[in-house]
């Protein structure tokens, strides 16, 4: 099965194509102050039967205007790899566009929070588009999506669905931002892009201090879930990131690996733990302050 | 950070109008349903199987058991169908084996609910029960209808998926139980992606079993 559809090929960015079909996915950059890393890897499930990957990343750079997303599509929805890859792509280049075009005369904070939105918005409309285009009911797109924008010392985080961002601050001090579970039941989400409600999720914004943050990370539940509570293991992820994996968390079996930042193989043997049960794709995007920087 | 289980109940009719034939098809599922799940990775790691009878009384005849460890039961058929009683158990089960999500603990995923019945309920609580699943909506529920005579209203009042089975020869438990096993690998290859609220996608039941609107 070719990961794009042909009715879709040509509305879709080639590059697009080749990242969402890519496994696995890696990204590296740098945005002084900021260091990024991100890598998205097909889980057993897929592997098994020879599917692709659901989950996708983004990363964009405008200025001093950093922003990180992570999307998973759902694993019901037939085309969902496609939601995933386009949401994740719109939702930070549709909100260093609108940023970039808004000159209204308010405060950074709230334009960059419409600008993140709408640009969430953008994207549910562009899924139902390609939803008409492939002839498919707009849900066979569903995904979810976390979009992170960090200006100066302005951190936002929008989400809708599941999946979580954590934050280490220079203190040491670990802190979950973003939606809660939304149910009792495991992997159960009751709002994805492109439903009607998604605009709504997205425009309830949590808003930290950067100028506090050393460490950020953006996760699909396939990371969330098998370290469930964060709440409780947040410290020890970041941690691991940060000095490696001596010390194992929890039931998990995790190779023995030194620091991942600024190291994408291990990232990536990072993110091959195991845990019963634990079958579903993964996503890690992380960003942190460059060694010396302010 | 404990395992995540997809529990698997199945509820049995063993009343006497079950008795001979239907009732061996039953048994001969459940073991067919077991071997398939131990060919799939992703049930074999997730999905928990437990089986509950009733006729006179319910009763739990297997408590919810990892797939390598299941033992299928051995069943006899007779006696009245307390429908009442075999909700009130599955209820009862939902409290003492399963695990929801907690600030403090992973749950399990919304567990999967099989009802077989061909007969209508000689008791009369089992509209209070019925009831309690509706308005907790602990599980996905389908409710199979064998043969005729099955109370479609009885099943109706239980879940909104009822579907029935007409002809209740071995093959046709052997179809049917095949869409069980359907069932549980979709459900449990589908880590963290279900949507509309915890309402599951089957795969398409086969010939001779009808999805009633």
């Amino acid at each position: 099965m070719e990961w794009c559809p042909a009715p879709l090929l040509p509305l879709l960015h080639a590059s697009l194509i080749a990242a969402g079909a890519a496994e696995p996915m890696v990204l590296a950059s740098a945005h002084a102050p900021w260091q990024v890393l991100g890598a998205s890897v097909r889980g057993r499930s897929h592997a098994h039967r020879g599917d692709h990957r659901d989950d996708a990343m983004a990363v964009h750079a405008d200025g001093d205007l950093l922003l990180l997303a992570v999307a998973d599509g759902a694993g019901s929805s037939a085309l969902s790899r496609i939601g995933a890859a386009v949401t994740a792509e719109m939702a930070v280049n549709r909100t260093a566009a609108r940023y970039a075009a808004d000159s209204a005369n308010t405060a950074a904070a709230s334009r960059l929070g419409t600008a993140m939105a709408h640009a969430v918005h953008d994207a549910a409309l562009r899924l139902h588009e390609l939803a008409t285009a492939a002839d498919v009911s707009p849900a066979a797109m569903r995904t979810t999506i976390i979009l992170v924008a960090i200006l100066g010392d302005l951190m936002l985080v929008s989400q809708v669905g599941d999946g979580a961002v954590l934050v280490q601050r220079r203190d040491g001090s670990v802190l979950r931002v973003g939606a809660q579970r939304e149910t009792a039941w495991a992997g159960e989400v009751t709002c994805f892009v492109p439903d009607a409600c998604a605009m709504t999720q997205a425009a309830a914004l949590r808003q930290v201090d950067a100028a506090e943050v050393q460490l950020i990370a953006l996760m699909t539940d396939g990371i969330d879930d098998p370290f469930h509570p964060l709440e409780q293991s947040g410290a020890a992820l970041m941690s691991q990131w940060s000095s490696g994996t001596a010390e194992p968390i929890g039931t998990a079996k995790q190779p023995v690996i030194g620091p991942v930042l600024n190291d994408a193989d291990a990232l990536l043997q990072w993110m091959s733990f195991e845990q019963r049960g634990e079958v579903d794709d993964r996503t890690l995007l992380l960003a942190w302050r460059a060694a010396g920087a302010a | 950070m404990s395992l995540r289980r997809l529990p698997v109940y199945i509820l049995a009719d063993v009343s006497g109008s079950m008795r001979g034939t239907p009732v061996e098809s039953v048994k001969a599922g459940i073991r067919q349903l077991h071997r398939d799940l131990l060919t799939d990775p992703q049930a074999v790691e997730s999905a928990y199987l437990s089986v509950i009878t009733f006729a006179d009384v319910a009763i739990q005849v297997v408590p919810l058991t990892e797939v390598s460890s299941f033992i299928p039961p051995e069943m006899q058929a007779d006696g009245q169908t307390n429908y009442g009683d075999a909700l009130r158990v599955l209820l009862e089960c939902f409290e003492m084996e399963v695990v929801r999500t907690t600030a403090d603990q992973k749950g399990d995923w919304r567990p999967l609910v099989f009802i077989l019945s061909d007969g209508a309920p000689t008791d009369t609580g089992w509209p209070e029960y019925a009831g309690l699943l509706r308005a907790r909506r602990p599980a996905n529920i389908i409710a199979v209808a064998c043969g005729d005579h099955a109370d479609l209203v009885a099943l109706r009042e239980t879940t909104d998926t009822v579907i029935q089975m007409r002809d209740m020869s071995p093959d046709a438990f052997r179809a049917f139980f095949k869409f069980v096993s359907a069932s549980v690998k979709t459900t449990s290859a589908k880590v963290g992606s279900v949507g509309d609220g915890g309402a599951i996608t089957l795969p398409p039941p086969p010939p001779g079993i009808t999805i009633i609107p």
